[in-house]
């Protein structure tokens, strides 16, 4: 396996896990850890917004990943 | 025998039709159009299915020659069942915030699956999830602990579909909830023992296609409803909520920090280890399509999770509560929670779009049954029948017939445990079914694909240990203890016990696998590098 294929699996790891992390500090009881809420803004709006970006979050960071998949298996 | 499939299939129909002309129930002549046309299309495609499905690849995987995209498509179809449509709008409805635990977690697990899981699922199995655990530990016992696990999740992931079903048919032709769960039941077998996987496959694309649609007309006419003020629409929704302005804070579910892990933890990493999403890997060509087929299906998944976050359960919240149409004597919502997103559908598009909604809904779930019953009678067929007890010695048309003859007995016993569990919310019961994924499927697949100190000995005890505890959790919690056993305090008081199920399987699977001194599991490690080497 070469490094970069290593690397990019950590990286993955490493973010599937950030996500992980971001919903359970949110649903937690914890939305006070979204700037968000640090400058006033609603909890309705804390939610709507934290649900939107961690629903949409993996399907562009998957997106991005087959795309350079597909590229790397082009330049091989 | 498939072309006497529509005469078995339309014996059902006068039933449906006959207590739908019963005098003191809700009758909707377009939803029951709408009931008969999608019976009516699911049966014309397993009858064509049927007539291409002969070995046991076509059976379990349709030969693996779908495209990557319908794939996506129906993988969407298999983890959109009752619980995304009528399960998760009910728990925003009565819990608010927390309910979004739901609508997260599947775009983390389908994610975890195109970029950790794909290519070594493809490179390790054949049909199924149990190929993958089996391939480089001693087969036989390892085939039998994949095949209990498959069974048990499925099992029970397919009573929750019919709770739902029944619920939905109840409401919706008034006729008497033991008559639906029958009525889906038998249609579900028929589909999977008629026509496999090329069948359930064009089911589960037609029914993901209906129901993205249905969302995103519902949410269009929940926002027409307020003038496209989405503001107006959250106002009225705090106004109406009992709990006002708590229902938008987290900890409307009352989970506490390890709550929120254990059910975050058992909605991922359960689906992940879902036997039937799982098998849906092995019905494209390449690894290439398979990943293509998970962001297809998470796209698919995160328009329709983010119509419900955005819209519809506000809207439900905002039109359904207080709303004395749709309360019984008691005060409750007619039909129970789970009906939300239904009686919105009523509110914001009339009759008609009832009827449109609610075949939506039922050919959600028959889609799902279809996936879950194929998922556990290929574990009967494929890995006890043909590998254990045949010992590879079946043909191919023996294995298909007795995954038919299994089909049967599974569709059965969902019936009568979809009896059992009348009235459960379906959500709450998707993560106790998830639990048992995550705690028996989940620590063996990746354990299986990425650690080379697996052994045999290791995988047996703590994947059997992961899965009967996360049984005994469940039987022993609330939901069963309490709700359906009727007994006064649960034995083990915890709701969602995914974290320490899972906790047991993972360190028994390392420690038995660790300390295992045997020439087995040294010839184990050996065989690992010939399969993971290649990665």
């Amino acid at each position: 396996m070469r490094r970069t294929d290593k690397n990019r699996g950590w990286i993955h790891a490493v973010v599937i896990l950030g996500f992980l992390a971001l919903f359970i500090a949110g649903m937690a009881g914890w939305p006070e850890v979204f700037a968000l809420r640090l400058f006033g803004a609603s909890y309705l709006t804390v939610g709507i917004l934290f649900g939107s970006v961690a629903i949409i979050g993996p399907v562009v960071f998957t997106a991005l990943h087959n795309r350079a998949r597909k590229q790397a298996d082009v330049d091989v | 025998m498939y072309k006497r499939l529509p005469i078995g299939l339309f014996t059902l129909v006068p039933a449906v039709v006959e207590a739908a002309d019963a005098p003191n129930e809700t009758t909707n002549t377009v939803a029951i159009f709408c009931f008969l046309a999608v019976i009516g299309i699911t049966v014309v495609i397993t009858y064509r299915a049927a007539g291409r499905t002969r070995s046991a690849s076509e059976f379990y995987v349709a030969g693996g020659q779908i495209s990557g995209t319908q794939n996506g498509i129906a993988l969407a179809g298999d983890f959109m069942s009752a619980a995304t449509m009528l399960g998760i709008t009910a728990i925003i409805f009565g819990s608010g915030f927390d309910g979004i635990i739901y609508l997260i977690a599947p775009s983390v697990a389908f994610a975890m699956m195109a970029l950790l899981m794909t290519d070594r699922l493809r490179a390790m199995g054949r049909y199924s999830f149990s190929d993958v655990v089996s391939a480089r530990l001693r087969a036989p016992p390892m085939r039998v602990l994949a095949a209990s696990a498959t069974l048990v999740s499925a099992i029970m992931y397919l009573v929750l579909q019919m709770v739902g079903a029944g619920a939905l048919v109840q409401v919706l032709f008034g006729i008497d909830y033991k008559l639906a769960v029958i009525l889906v039941g038998a249609l579900m077998v028929i589909y999977v023992a008629f026509g496999g996987m090329l069948a359930t496959t064009w089911v589960q694309i037609t029914k993901a296609l209906m129901l993205v649609s249905g969302i995103l007309v519902l949410a269009f006419l929940s926002l027409l409803a307020f003038g496209f003020d989405l503001e107006a629409l959250y106002a009225q929704a705090l106004a109406r909520h009992p709990k006002g302005e708590l229902f938008v804070r987290p900890g409307g579910l009352d989970l506490g920090f390890w709550g929120a892990l254990s059910l975050i933890c058992g909605l991922i990493f359960g689906l992940v280890g879902s036997p039937h999403i799982l098998m849906r890997f092995f019905t494209v060509p390449d690894a290439r399509s398979a990943r293509q087929s998970a962001l297809v299906a998470m796209i698919l998944v995160a328009v329709v999770n983010l119509l419900i976050l955005v819209i519809i359960a506000p809207a439900a919240i905002a039109l359904v509560t207080g709303n004395a149409q749709y309360l019984d004597e008691t005060g409750a919502v007619l039909g129970g929670a789970n009906m939300v997103s239904i009686h919105l559908s009523e509110i914001v598009g009339g009759s008609v779009f009832l009827g449109v909604m609610s075949a939506v809904a039922f050919a959600t779930i028959l889609a799902v049954v279809a996936g879950l019953t194929l998922a556990s009678a290929s574990a009967v067929s494929h890995d006890l029948w043909a590998n254990v007890i045949r010992r590879n010695q079946a043909g191919e048309g023996e294995e298909v017939l007795v995954s038919r003859i299994a089909t049967g007995f599974i569709g059965g016993l969902a019936i009568v445990l979809g009896i059992a569990f009348e009235g459960q919310n379906i959500a709450y019961l998707v993560a106790l079914a998830l639990t048992v994924a995550a705690s028996a499927n989940f620590p063996l697949l990746i354990y299986s694909m990425y650690w080379r100190g697996l052994t045999t000995r290791g995988a047996l005890v703590g994947g059997w240990l992961g899965l009967l505890s996360a049984v005994s959790f469940v039987v022993l919690g609330p939901a069963v203890w309490v709700n359906v056993l009727g007994f006064a305090e649960p034995v083990f008081p915890v709701s969602y016990p995914a974290l320490y199920s899972i906790v047991i399987a993972f360190a028994c699977i390392w420690l038995f696998s660790r300390f295992d001194r045997s020439a087995e599991g040294q010839k184990d490690r050996e065989r690992a590098r010939e399969y993971l080497g290649q990665f």
